[in-house]
């Protein structure tokens, strides 16, 4: 069958050889550097991007590529409601690049980092070294896991997963080498920042709506953690 | 006030309990070759029991290390290229070099009896003791550039983890 | 972010457990092994991510498909709001790969695409081709997302079963189709416990059930169907109960989810019967106001809601305020001043509102030319978007026999014709004379007595006069005080909304389920008649409507059939009868007697109360029911106060004879049945729905099995579900409306009904021909959409100009009107036309059945009450019972998720949230155990401790503490189906509900007007546990 022939030539081309095969349009043009932008105003924390990498990327039970943290944070006119979707950041310096021992993970001409998954030792450097808690040794596979910006959706003209079904379409997924990408123009009207400065990692996900306090570490006085850590105590209710 | 998360997303500790023993086997074993050599160097004593717990622990923390790697079949990886930039990288060669040579000079001191040492023992004995100082060194370098822990990433930090091992 | 120390720590502790060493070099032999013999599972740099479903060329937008995978369009039942959907299935294994939003559909994309749009440029639309994608996305939210795993799931029922122990034993056998058909037809000696009527023996059409109360209609009335909402399969269920059975008792589950929302929309809509509901127009409206509702974070449609309030955060010169008592995902931080949240007092949303119409009325801030338009033809010519009864005369004597009534003219004028004779007075604003509501504007307000034709004088007042008053009533500072809301506050919301013109809007919902609830709702939605902005641009609309599907189409009727039986009696929750007219009431007053109170709470102006059903015939009053019939519905979860009321009631077979639920799961209603029978989940069933409010257009979503359904099949190969339950069982029964001559062409030709195809494939035929056919399918785009599997059947069932019509709109996942359709220059295209009521006479007329008194027909505040009138707070004082329980939305919960692994993974359990300061007085942490305490029972759970929640409120997320959905082990035949205590983690606020202590017979806590049940504002003590 012809059409399967030709799909699979695309499908391995978002996977193992998307390094060395930029796509047409790119090949005459500037080179894309992939970028998120999330208009935190937008995000209504419905996790839907949460479930939807889950799914996508099959990643397991407890062990998330993005997240959507929710904060309440306090605040002069009371306190206000506050979510932080976090994602690996794809950094310009990822801290996590030159730790790897083996040369297992590396930036792609896109810009996306990723994890070369035969060649990972899954020694969990790489996990120690990322400043945003984005890498996670993956149960499933046995290797250091993350965020990739859905390339083998990327590489093939698709866009990532989280974007597809953001309900408040606050993330946009974009090409930052493009100024007529709706994310630069975003970012042209708008501040926009990243998370953890102080790092100089060069975040390629940025923010509009980015308190500074969730910035960096956030000071969290209690929540849902701790009812996680006592939900076992007590045997309760009748079930 | 501090904030309140009402949803939040736990991450695993991704260096498991193997890690911290081999940290500790392999600094015990560094730091007995180091006294080893130390005591020879100033030849105050053979120190056969520091180098008897310097190439036992040494042995013993390649176990550790290796149930610390989620794919611990493809140990082979740190050897089939070369990553400088990585202090690991560098540890992985250190260890191999450091457990084999202690294994040597321990069998050539074992079988010399209370014979004198030889010019090879010796030197293979300052040549353990410089690559336990590598096996320190990268050690405590390995976790101290690591920015993003923040008590790791101090400058005390290697300090104390030389002084404990 | 969250930095974990933890590692190091949880390591150097664990060290000293030497004897971990075992067990760890055991999971490193694992992975070495795998290592060894390459058995790990990611390869290349995706990780373990799923092949693409297609692929578009980035320079052409050019789309090739994965002949692996296909991709088909249709609805999401995750929640209540039944999105469009498009589901990605593995062609080899069958399995659902993942779902997400449907282009086609608003529900789900804004704006959604023209219907028109081919089916690969849909694709295209959706990818990074020229970023199509990015405005062009097409979204499922969380638990869309998720509910992929409800199709797999281990706990589902594929084949009949039948309780072998005692009701609610968990003990079952497996039976076959035709058994289940035979017994529940036939009865007998089912469970060797005694005779049990059949389905045949019930339905008996002539026999009153109670010969002293014949107005409680035929003995088929004791069958009772509790269907689950409006999800698009409704009417399938409705034809067999009301129109071929002949039960009065077949209803939607409204009165437990959004009643009183409904009630005062209603009221205010001038159409108790259908209930109507408005929702604001979020495009454009530059400020809005949600009481009792937190669009983003709950609400219906809950993901077009979220999508349309990230917009308008988005826009320059939006600003909103939720009231709440607990601070939600509403409310945005990013966002800034111009969303702000309102913490309040739970129940007392009302004498907020009272407040600021107080406000708006003594600053005279309403739109008084909108208000003054008394008729429609008076709006047109003003050039308003809609008209109220605002200047409409109202005899203002609650003694009168017309009290409460609209002064009309057949009253003062003699001589005239019906239509003359009904027309309601008012004075004309230009000549201060009374004369008919007619084409110019009138006075909004007026207080006097009009003489009538008998010669006697009787006080009126308008419409406008009478809100005013009943705003007056109390002061503001009073106001303030019973809700908790500063008076400035109160003062800044009513000026905030009336500064803005007809771009402000005011909505509610389950806020405002307590027992305060219709006057609040009813005074929350009448915000938006003082800035008059129904059917404006910016304002509020009443929605697009539905294509005809089941009611007479352009190809067929699926309502209308030889021998459809029209329904007779009193409902069995008593709701839309008023007692006066039931033969209780004429007894007690020709014994001379007191006829107040009734026994129990009627209601004459609302709709079927099935909340209170499963109470009212276990109890007998009105009447007890031979059989239940549940349908994917779970009152006993879901209704405040039900479990309590019925768990031991419902186990007495005499009180019940005979319980069916259908269902695919068992859940906390069902496991109390005899019989259950198996169903299909969304994704492989038919039906055909609509949105419930908030789309402008037209919207007609189809469901159709985009996968193979999993249940067991009958003896002719159908497969077993609700459809096919209700077709073989009317057929056993010969009941009309199914078999071979059951359903009408346009023609007048009778086609067969024996399986679900025949029914919702030829609805499909009235959506592709209604207003115009839609065009015919090609071979190529049904192979795309995986319509091709379902060819056969369409070809079979349907005439040879229909069925590529109708794979059409399969093909698209429904049918859309095009957004472009949606205003005509400043207002709606598809306007409601009826007038707002700012009085309603239904109401202003009826009587409280416990007191015999009259309600009040416009907005007022009364505090939350018991059916009798006594106050909750009376009876409850705020002193020994400190906190009200309100229930709060989930954002990834319904009742019916319980047990998905996606949503557990995000949060297992929910907390018991209260405020800050409260907590410090008991001496509360977060994580502390607590006991809730209402006047019924009481629960544990973990405490949260947060800001975000009023003084005095205690906010219970629902969707938790489930008893059932995989919390519950059940034996079925030999096969243990092993329960799991953390399905059951969190706590259910319902269980928190509780009985009227003021009405005689036992009756779930509920607004005293319009019943509908009180899961919000509930009294209640918190105890530490030790």
């Amino acid at each position: 069958m012809n059409s399967r022939r030709e799909f699979l030539k695309l499908a391995m081309a978002g996977s193992t050889a998307a390094v060395a095969a930029p796509t047409a349009a790119s090949a005459q043009a500037k080179p894309k550097r992939w970028g998120m932008l999330v208009d935190l105003r937008k995000c209504i924390g419905c996790q839907a991007c949460t479930v939807a990498c889950t799914i996508e990327n099959d990643v397991p039970e407890g062990q998330h590529r993005t997240a959507v943290p929710v904060y309440e944070l306090d605040g002069p006119d009371g306190p206000s409601q506050a979510v932080l979707p976090r994602l690996c950041n794809h950094c310009d310096e990822p801290p996590c690049i030159p730790v790897c021992p083996v040369n297992a993970t590396f930036k792609t001409d896109e810009g996306a980092v990723v994890v070369e998954a035969e060649q990972c030792v899954a020694c969990g450097y790489c996990v120690q070294a990322c400043p945003y808690e984005a890498r996670f040794i993956n149960h499933k596979t046995g290797v250091a896991d993350k965020c990739t910006f859905c390339v083998h959706r990327t590489s093939v003209g698709l866009l990532p997963a989280c974007v597809e079904t953001c309900v408040g379409n606050a993330r946009v997924f974009g090409d930052l080498n493009d100024p007529e990408s709706d994310i630069r123009k975003l970012m042209a009207q708008h501040e926009t920042k990243g998370l953890r400065p102080e790092f100089k990692t060069g975040p390629n996900v940025y923010y509009i709506g980015l308190d500074d306090r969730l910035a960096s570490t956030v000071a969290v006085g209690g929540g849902a953690r701790d009812l996680r850590q006592g939900l076992e105590t007590p045997a309760h209710g009748e079930v | 006030m501090p904030a309140v998360d009402l949803m939040s997303f736990d991450h695993e500790a991704v260096w498991r309990p193997w890690a911290v023993a081999y940290f500790l086997l392999v600094g015990t074993g560094a730091g007995a070759a180091l006294l080893l050599a130390y005591a020879r160097l100033v030849r105050v004593a053979e120190a056969k029991g520091a180098l008897i717990v310097a190439a036992s622990f040494a042995l013993a923390s390649g176990l550790p290390l290796l149930a610390d790697l989620h794919q611990p079949a493809r140990f082979m990886h740190f050897y089939s290229g070369a990553a400088p930039g990585s202090i690991m990288w560098w540890g992985s060669w250190f260890l191999p070099l450091f457990i084999g040579s202690t294994l040597l000079l321990a069998f050539m001191t074992g079988r010399r009896g209370n014979a004198p040492m030889c010019a090879g023992e010796r030197t293979l004995t300052m040549i353990v003791g410089v690559l336990a100082l590598c096996i320190l060194g990268y050690t405590a370098g390995e976790m101290s550039v690591v920015s993003a822990r923040p008590v790791w990433n101090t400058l005390g930090f290697p300090v104390v983890l030389i002084l404990t091992a | 972010m969250t930095i974990s120390r933890r590692g190091v720590l949880q390591g150097a502790t664990a060290l000293g457990a030497a004897g971990a060493a075992f067990w760890g070099f055991a999971e490193t032999g694992k992975n070495f092994y795998q290592g060894v013999l390459g058995t790990a599972k990611a390869k290349g740099i995706a990780g373990g991510a799923l092949p693409p479903e297609y692929k578009v060329d980035p320079s052409s937008g050019e789309v090739i498909l994965n002949p692996d995978q296909r991709v088909g369009y249709t609805m999401c039942m995750g929640c209540t709001s039944v999105c469009g959907i498009r589901v990605r299935v593995d062609k080899a294994s069958g399995d659902i790969l993942r779902a997400t939003g449907n282009p086609y559909s608003p529900l789900s994309t804004n704006p959604h695409i023209p219907y028109d749009t081919p089916i690969k440029d849909a694709i295209t639309g959706l990818s990074a081709y020229g970023e199509q994608g990015l405005p062009g996305r097409s979204t499922a939210c969380g638990r869309g997302n998720a509910a992929i795993a409800k199709q797999n799931s281990k706990e589902r029922i594929l084949k009949p079963m039948k309780r072998v122990g005692e009701r609610g034993s968990g003990q079952w056998k497996e039976i076959s189709w035709d058994q289940l058909i035979e017994e529940t037809v036939e009865g007998g000696d089912l469970f060797g416990e005694g005779h049990v009527e059949g389905l045949r023996a019930i339905r008996d059409l002539k026999t009153p059930l109670d010969p002293e109360n014949p107005e409680y209609g035929p003995k088929a009335n004791q069958l009772v169907v509790i269907p689950v909402f409006k999800n698009g399969r409704l009417m399938m269920a409705a034809r067999f109960a009301k129109m071929a059975y002949g039960t009065r008792n077949f209803v939607g589950h409204r009165s437990y989810c959004g009643l009183s929302m409904r009630a005062g929309y209603a009221a205010m809509l001038d159409n108790l019967k259908k209930q109507p509901h408005l929702k604001p127009d979020y495009r454009h409206a530059k400020y809005m106001l949600f009481i009792g509702t937190a669009p983003g974070n709950a609400g219906n449609p809950y993901k077009l809601q979220g999508t349309l309030m990230g917009a308008a955060r988005g826009r320059d010169g939006v600003k909103y305020a939720v009231v709440d008592p607990v601070l939600t995902n509403s409310q945005n931080h990013a966002f800034g001043k111009d969303n702000t949240w309102v913490p309040i007092r739970p129940g007392t949303d009302g004498a907020l509102v009272m407040g600021m119409i107080r406000w708006i009325m003594e600053n005279e801030r309403y739109d008084a030319k909108f208000l003054a338009q008394p008729s429609g033809a008076a709006a047109k010519a003003a050039g308003e978007a809609s008209w109220s009864n605002a200047t409409h005369l109202v005899i203002d004597d609650p003694e009168h026999p017309k009290g409460g009534s609209f002064l009309r003219q057949g009253m003062v004028t003699a001589d005239l014709d019906e239509d003359a004779q009904k027309a309601p007075m008012c004075l004309d604003a230009e000549t201060g004379e009374l004369s008919p509501a007619k084409g110019r504007p009138a006075t909004l307000f007026h207080q006097g007595t009009v003489r009538l034709l008998d010669g006697s004088t009787v006080p009126v007042a308008t419409s406008l006069s009478l809100l005013r008053r009943e705003a007056l009533r109390k002061t503001l500072a009073e106001y303030s005080v019973d809700c908790g809301v500063p008076e400035e506050r109160i003062i800044s919301l009513a000026r905030d909304f009336t500064s803005v013109g007809k771009q402000a809007a005011a909505d509610c919902h389950g806020g405002t389920m307590h027992t305060a609830g219709f006057y609040t709702a009813y005074a929350i939605v009448m915000l938006n008649a003082l800035v008059g902005n129904l059917n404006a641009k910016g304002g509020t609309t009443a929605g697009g409507g539905r294509f005809k599907d089941v009611q007479k189409g352009p190809r067929y009727n699926l309502l209308a059939f030889p021998g459809k039986v029209k329904v007779k009696g009193v409902d069995a929750g008593r709701g839309g009868f008023a007692y006066e007219k039931t033969s209780e009431f004429k007894r007690l007053v020709a014994e001379g007697k007191n006829p107040y109170p009734a026994q129990a709470p009627w209601h004459s102006f609302t709709q079927p109360m099935g909340a209170q059903w499963l109470t009212s015939v276990l109890e007998g009053y009105p009447y007890k029911a031979k059989a239940v019939i549940t349908w994917s519905s779970n009152p006993v979860y879901g209704v405040a106060g039900m479990e309590n009321d019925i768990k031991e009631k419902i186990k007495d077979t005499k009180r019940l004879p005979l319980f069916i639920a259908i269902d695919p799961f068992i859940n906390e209603t069902s496991r109390f049945a005899d019989y259950i029978v198996p169903d299909r989940v969304f994704y492989e069933a038919w039906g055909w729905a609509s949105a419930w409010g908030g789309v402008p257009t037209k919207v007609s979503t189809a469901r159709w099995p985009v996968v193979d359904c999993q249940t067991g099949t009958t003896p002719d190969g159908r497969h077993m579900d609700m459809d096919n339950f209700f077709i073989d069982v009317a057929k056993r029964m010969g009941l009309p409306g199914f078999g071979d001559k059951a359903i009408p062409d346009a023609d007048g030709n009778l086609h067969p009904l024996h399986r679900s195809e025949d029914f919702w494939m030829r609805a499909g035929a009235n959506v592709a021909f209604d207003g115009g056919a839609v065009p015919e399918s090609d071979d190529t785009d049904m192979a795309i959409t995986g319509v091709d599997r379902i060819r056969a059947d369409l070809e079979s069932t349907l005439k040879p100009d229909e069925w590529r019509r109708v794979a059409y709109v399969y093909n698209r996942g429904g049918r859309y009107e095009d957004a472009a359709k949606t205003y005509k220059g400043e207002t709606f295209a598809r306007s409601y036309k009826k007038g707002i009521q700012v009085w309603n006479e239904t109401v202003g007329t009826a009587r409280n059945s416990m007191t015999g008194k009259k309600f009040v027909g416009c907005p007022t505040w009364q505090a939350p009450s018991f059916a009798d009138g006594t106050k909750v707070d009376k009876a409850f004082p705020p002193d020994l019972w400190s906190f009200r329980v309100v229930s709060t939305k989930s954002q990834l919960r319904s009742s019916s998720t319980g047990g998905n692994p996606y949503l557990d993974d995000l949060k297992l359990s929910n907390a018991i949230a209260i405020n800050t300061v409260d907590a410090e007085q008991l001496s509360i942490k977060t994580g502390d155990w607590i006991n809730v305490i209402s006047p019924s029972n009481r629960i544990s759970g973990q405490a949260l401790v947060r800001q975000g929640i009023a003084r005095g409120a205690i906010g219970i997320e629902h969707g938790y503490g489930h008893r059932e959905l995989g919390a519950r082990t059940h034996k079925i035949g030999n096969v243990i189906l092993e329960g799991h205590s953390n399905r059951g983690l969190g706590t259910n606020s319902n269980d928190l509900g509780y009985t009227d202590p003021t009405s005689q017979r036992p009756v779930l806590l509920a607004d005293p007007v319009v019943g509908s049940i009180a899961r919000q504002a509930l009294p209640a003590r918190i105890e530490k546990m030790s």
